[in-house]
């Protein structure tokens, strides 16, 4: 007799349906995967038991790139092949990066583009690609752990990242192979690793200083909703800076002058690390450096001298706290804790002055290094569909505002900072000469009035629109900006209906046929990989829909339609599967189409009566649509 | 609302078509609705259906948005009343109004110029909270009433908090 199969609630039953998935935190210093087994979060280590690896990528000249501990431990004798703290360069102009970073690390390549590119031994590389690097070690970590594909992952990205940073580290995991079922928020990240495990409903801050960036984000969490209530920072501000001010004392202390070379530089930025980290437990700390000239340095550094050196830096994040809380319309009193997360929350200086800023003591009982990935993995379960019942939500915010440029280079504001995502917004635009059938429109984002103090989005023409007189034609463009906190645009002439093309060119990143350029490169049999690669994936989508209104129809599809809208949803569902079996990936993108153009209403049907069922707790046959 | 049954904000969260309205419970409701709409919750779902999920959560947002602040809640109460809002800087009407709007922001920007105590920026910031209330509380009277006088009323209502608004915005950047 077979045993029965007993299983926790809310459990499959089926082993083989639980769908691997990792939540990945891509950090300015290191990065790390985690995931969540039996139902309980773990961080997934290399071969050699450690759960952090340094986001330093070296190209040595031919070879795959090392990445990692062997990468960073060449860091000072390679400095100029090996790249560390990529991070900051992520959606970056040149332009920006020589604002921020007083002396160039790396050799930039002159060149026409606004995607900086690295000279290396291996020949010139955009940050994106560095970043994939270090993705694909972990994709391929996370496979061997858990023994098979990964069906989809969650990245981490700072809550102040602006949209051409999310943007780029989208097309990074791209590149590195990866499903990317979401960009979160590091600090909301953060929360759910804390929350689910407390419990605890209020208010809470997050405040996340990791090596590169900084984010405060004040969210209130009720009944399984995290809803992000603001958020802000500054993503250029981490740890990194303390130890380039260390660095810096250090050099003025010995004499070292400012025309240092890069492998000494990189040195004494290594030197500065170790003191800081040691600073922590220690109240003075040893410092030895080995000059250029032959010799040596030695000082002490006490914590004291460290405190000063890094106040103006701890200063600086207080100004986004405050910031947030305006925005949020939250008082000091009503923040329950607040919730130390990043490698740089171990500095007892910045837990004292956070701890006295939000008026309680800073909460740090998870490891401030591995609390962001434990998060990210906990979303990453119940997206890929692994619990189908939990009640978890995440509502995020949009980090920073949107604009259009309008005369005189001035801003105008579409879409606010912190207002919730997803958000769409429409813009009615008009023609201002007679017969005009296009139109450029520039996208920024930032909270200045002038475009040249926001960073610039993208520019596209909108084009086609109907030859008309100045002022009659009437273009409605739509901003929509998804969960991921990723813009997307559409357009189209008020009057006539013509669907405008939009040709987005992103200021600072790839456009899609540079990336599908890269992904062939990455391939070696092109042609071939390229066509069974757009059959998969037609595939995956067929059976996703198949299934999505299978499900659809044996659970309401008798209520909710007639009897010629059911045969023709029917018919439609009967040619994809037929369609589904061939290896024509047109035939099946096309019959897709089709089941979606047929179960439209249907599919918006069912959405508004599951709304209704939530607020009213009506069951869906009292509902009348 | 595009595809959405409700016919307005107001229906959407099953509240009543005022002004004075019970917070907590849209803030409540606005947690449930998404519980549903989210791309989140249809995360493994088919593409069409994520599409419609995005805008399905997005027009939530737009409508939480618009009737958690009493100033945007009113504007839009009123153009549900037929209320057509535009150019708005211009048709204020109000000398009295406009002269007191620029004393307030010589007072202000005096404080941003010269070696401002945050005191007294926040003693302003108070005086522009309790201006506001006690408007808020007069928009409420107005629409309890919903003569067309006081819809006409209400209108000058929001035009000046919406000044004040501005104002208490830039104060309160510059207390930062």
């Amino acid at each position: 007799m077979a045993l029965l199969q007993i299983s926790e609630p809310g459990q499959s039953t089926a082993p083989h349906q639980h769908r691997l998935a990792v939540g990945i935190d891509l950090g300015t210093t290191h990065s790390l995967a985690a995931t969540v087994r039996s139902g309980v979060p773990e961080v997934l280590p290399d071969a050699h038991g450690r759960y952090l690896l340094p986001s330093v990528v070296r190209y040595g000249a031919g070879g795959a790139p090392q990445v990692g501990h062997e990468a960073k431990d060449k860091a000072g004798a390679d400095p100029l092949n090996t790249i560390a703290s990529v991070k900051r360069f992520m959606g970056r102009g040149i332009d920006d990066i020589r604002k921020t970073v007083k002396k160039l690390p790396y050799e930039f390549v002159d060149s026409e583009s606004a995607m900086p590119r690295i000279r290396t031994a291996a020949g010139d590389v955009s940050p994106v690609e560095v970043s994939t690097e270090i993705l694909k070690v972990l994709k391929t970590r996370s496979e061997g752990s858990l023994g098979g594909e990964l069906s989809g992952v969650v990245i981490t990205v700072p809550a102040y990242f602006d949209d051409a940073q999310r943007q780029a580290t989208r097309d990074a995991a791209r590149l590195a192979g990866l499903n990317v079922l979401r960009l979160l928020n590091e600090p909301t990240a953060a929360a759910v690793a804390y929350g689910l495990d407390r419990g605890s409903e209020g208010v809470h801050a997050i405040y996340d200083l990791g090596g590169g960036t900084f984010d405060i984000s004040i969210l209130r969490f009720s009944r399984g909703v995290f809803e992000v209530l603001a958020t802000a920072g500054d993503s250029a501000l981490g740890g990194d800076d303390m130890d380039r001010v260390v660095a810096e004392w250090i050099m003025q202390q010995a004499g070292i002058g400012d025309d240092v070379g890069h492998g000494q530089l990189r040195r004494l930025q290594r030197i500065a690390c170790d003191s800081k980290e040691q600073l922590t437990e220690s109240d003075s700390v040893e410092i030895v450096a080995d000059l250029e000239t032959g010799g040596q340095w030695r000082g002490w550094l006490t914590r004291e001298t460290f405190n000063a050196l890094i106040e103006p830096l701890v200063r600086r994040s207080l100004l986004p706290c405050r910031r947030a809380m305006k925005d949020a319309g939250i008082g000091l009193d009503e923040i329950e804790d607040v919730v130390m997360v990043g490698g740089a929350t171990r500095v007892p200086y910045v837990r004292t002055q956070v701890g006295n800023f939000f008026a309680c003591d800073p909460l740090v009982d998870i490891d401030p290094d591995k609390v962001v990935a434990v998060g990210a993995a906990i979303q990453a379960d119940v997206l890929v569909g692994n619990k189908p019942d939990d009640e978890l939500l995440l509502l995020d915010v949009i980090p920073l505002s949107l604009g259009l440029e309008t005369m005189g280079g001035l801003v105008e504001k579409i879409i606010p900072r912190n207002t919730p995502i997803p958000v769409a917004k429409a813009q009615e635009f008009t023609t201002y000469k007679d017969g005009q059938t296009a139109m450029q429109i520039h996208v920024v984002q930032g909270e200045r009035d002038l475009v040249s103090d926001c960073r610039s989005l993208a520019r596209f023409e909108l084009r086609g629109v109907p030859a008309m007189n100045a002022g009659a034609a009437k273009v409605r463009v739509t901003f929509q900006v998804d969960a991921d906190g990723l813009l997307s645009v559409s357009a189209s002439e008020v009057a006539s209906g013509v669907q405008s093309s939009v040709q987005v060119k992103p200021s600072y990143g790839l456009t899609d046929s540079e990336i599908a350029q890269m992904l062939r490169d990455s391939i070696d049999h092109a042609q071939d990989d390229m066509a069974v690669r757009a059959l998969r994936e037609q595939q995956v989508e067929a059976d996703r829909s198949i299934e999505t209104i299978e499900s659809a129809l044996a659970e309401d599809g008798d209520k909710l339609l007639d009897a010629d809208e059911r045969k023709a949803i029917d018919n439609a569902l009967e040619a994809l599967h037929a369609a589904r079996i061939g290896s024509d990936h047109r035939a099946i993108k096309q019959a897709i189409a089709h089941l979606d153009t047929v179960s439209h209403v249907y599919a918006t049907r069912r959405m508004n009566a599951s709304i209704r069922k939530a607020l009213t707790g009506h069951k869906v046959e009292d509902i009348d649509i | 609302m595009t595809g959405l049954y409700a016919k307005n904000y107001f229906e959407l969260f099953d509240l009543p078509k005022s002004f004075d309205i019970d917070t907590t419970a849209l803030r409540d409701r606005y947690r449930e609705l998404q519980k549903t709409a989210h791309p989140d919750k249809h995360a493994a779902a088919s593409d069409q259906q994520r599409r419609i999920s995005v805008q399905f959560a997005a027009q939530i947002n737009e409508a939480f948005q618009t009737l958690r602040e009493p100033i945007a809640r009113a504007r839009y109460l009123l153009s549900l009343h037929g209320v057509v809002w535009r150019d708005e800087n211009k048709s204020l009407n109000d000398p009295d109004f406009l002269m007191e709007q620029m004393a307030l922001r010589e007072r202000l920007e005096e404080l941003y110029q010269g070696a401002q105590t945050s005191d007294d920026l926040i003693g302003i910031l108070d005086e522009i909270e309790s201006k506001m209330a006690s408007m808020v509380a007069h928009l409420s009277r107005c629409f309890e009433s919903g003569s067309e006088a006081d819809f006409r009323e209400a209108q000058i209502i929001v035009q000046k908090l919406q000044f004040f608004s501005r104002v208490r915005e830039e104060a309160e950047e510059a207390t930062l």
